[in-house]
């Protein structure tokens, strides 16, 4: 317990700092373009590094979802991150073979040309098809596993938690013994959305088994914004919902639960791991950034530094 | 039958094209519609299982849960529009709305092919390859 509040205040501090300038430069969306917007990181960058990006909810094949993809294209060329982990809600609407293309092959061509791969998650909008689809890599599974050198990621189809998944979640995690566990879906235990907010019975049976476990980081979508929830039982609570659609002002003002959001435009994350640290940089479609950090593994044996 | 019928059908990839998938889901459809013509509702959730399965709804959802959960499938849920018919497809366009994780821990098990889904008041089983309504059951909500 002492370790994990140490390590929350380290992130608060380190999040503060990194923040600021963040916050000065910060001036809305109205505007402005992403098109030569400086690319400034805030991550170490170093190449033995896990480095990945996340998103959710992009699936609308707008305007704004390619304006996205292209600020996380430009980024790549600073921080070469190597895979993309999806939230959920990969296609609103319809999801014929156009559908896949025009919502999502056409918007991240240039990212799937330089051999990123992309790992999703299965959303409230999503059809259980899609897990067979060539460029999501789910291995024609709803929920799955894989490994990124000392990360282990646990991608979980969160809109139907039967007990045939929390089996196998059981069992995958009482074997694991990577350094880092992060599991991703798409509905968040906790949230500040006006809209949704936090989905109790979720959280109700996959937090125990995450405490359990050692699982320290959970990466979840559904709402239209980004929020960074106060540290919760050790584990570490993102949203990034905001990849295609944007729920403006959603985030309830003064919420006890938020360490910090940014819900004025779209965003995605930029993470990178290494033996004990995980470094945030959140990036607004302006190419600003709106969040920044760093966490140490509170679940690591040893001492956990920054 | 549906089993057999799958097995019949070219297997999926795991690294399929969309044009696959799209291919695929529809004759697959067309397959199981043809061969359960005729079929009703009741089928599956007889008057008996209905019962039991809006029991543990009933106990599931009490207080505060019920007011949010009716508020959540009757208000917010975007698949207000789902046509209740049997042997026919789930619109892809329609949300598929998430089913609260305690009470499918209480729910008989489902083989891994067919999905319980809320659609207004209704209880629906959907199979989730070929996304065809096999049953519903009214007045499922507490």
């Amino acid at each position: 317990m002492k370790r994990i509040i140490i390590s929350s205040l380290i992130l608060t501090i380190l999040v503060t700092l990194s923040s600021v300038n963040a916050q000065k430069t910060s001036s809305g969306t109205n505007g402005k373009s992403a098109v030569n917007s400086p690319v400034t990181l805030n991550l170490p960058n170093k190449p033995d590094s896990v480095r990945f990006v996340v998103i959710g909810d992009t699936g609308t094949g707008t305007h704004q979802q390619l304006e996205l993809a292209q600020v996380m294209l430009r980024y790549r060329q600073a921080f070469p991150f190597e895979f993309v982990l999806m939230m959920g809600d990969n296609m609103y609407g319809g999801e014929n073979a156009v559908d896949y293309k025009q919502k999502f092959e056409n918007i991240y061509r240039p990212l799937l040309d330089q051999k990123v791969k992309f790992y999703a998650a299965l959303g409230n909008h999503d059809d259980s098809n899609q897990r067979f689809y060539e460029y999501f890599n789910m291995e024609g599974q709803e929920y799955y596993h894989f490994k990124k050198g000392n990360v282990s990621f646990y991608s979980l189809n969160s809109n139907y938690m039967d007990k045939k998944q929390v089996d196998w979640l059981n069992e995958k995690l009482a074997t694991d013994t990577t350094a880092w566990k992060i599991a991703y879906f798409h509905h968040p235990p906790y949230s500040s959305g006006g809209k949704h907010g936090s989905d109790s019975k979720l959280r109700e049976i996959v937090e125990p088994i995450f405490v359990k476990y050692g699982v320290s980081v959970v990466f979840t979508g559904h709402e239209h914004f980004y929020e960074r929830i106060k540290p919760q039982k050790g584990i570490y609570y993102f949203i990034s919902g905001s990849g295609g659609k944007l729920r403006q002002g959603d985030v309830k003002e003064g919420s006890p639960l938020t360490e910090k959001a940014y819900d004025r435009d779209m965003s995605f994350m930029l993470l990178e791991i290494n033996d004990k640290q995980l470094y945030f940089q959140v990036i607004s479609r302006t190419g600003e950034t709106v969040d920044a950090g760093v966490i140490s593994n509170p679940r690591k044996n040893g001492t956990a530094t920054s | 039958m549906r089993e057999q019928l799958e097995e019949q059908m070219p297997k999926l990839s795991k690294e399929a094209k969309p044009e696959e998938i799209e291919t695929h889901k529809k004759q697959f459809q067309e397959r199981v519609r043809a061969a359960r013509t005729g079929a009703q509702q009741g089928d599956v959730f007889t008057p008996e299982a209905s019962t039991y399965i809006r029991a543990i709804i009933k106990d599931e959802f009490k207080g505060k849960d019920r007011i949010e959960f009716r508020d959540t499938v009757l208000r917010e849920a975007e698949n207000k529009a789902v046509p209740l018919r049997v042997n026919y497809p789930y619109p892809e366009s329609q949300e598929l709305l998430e089913m609260p994780a305690t009470l499918l821990m209480r729910l008989p098990q489902l083989p891994k092919q067919l999905r319980y889904r809320f659609v207004r008041s209704n209880l629906l089983l959907v199979d989730r390859e070929n996304g065809l309504i096999v049953d519903y059951m009214t007045n499922a909500l507490p």
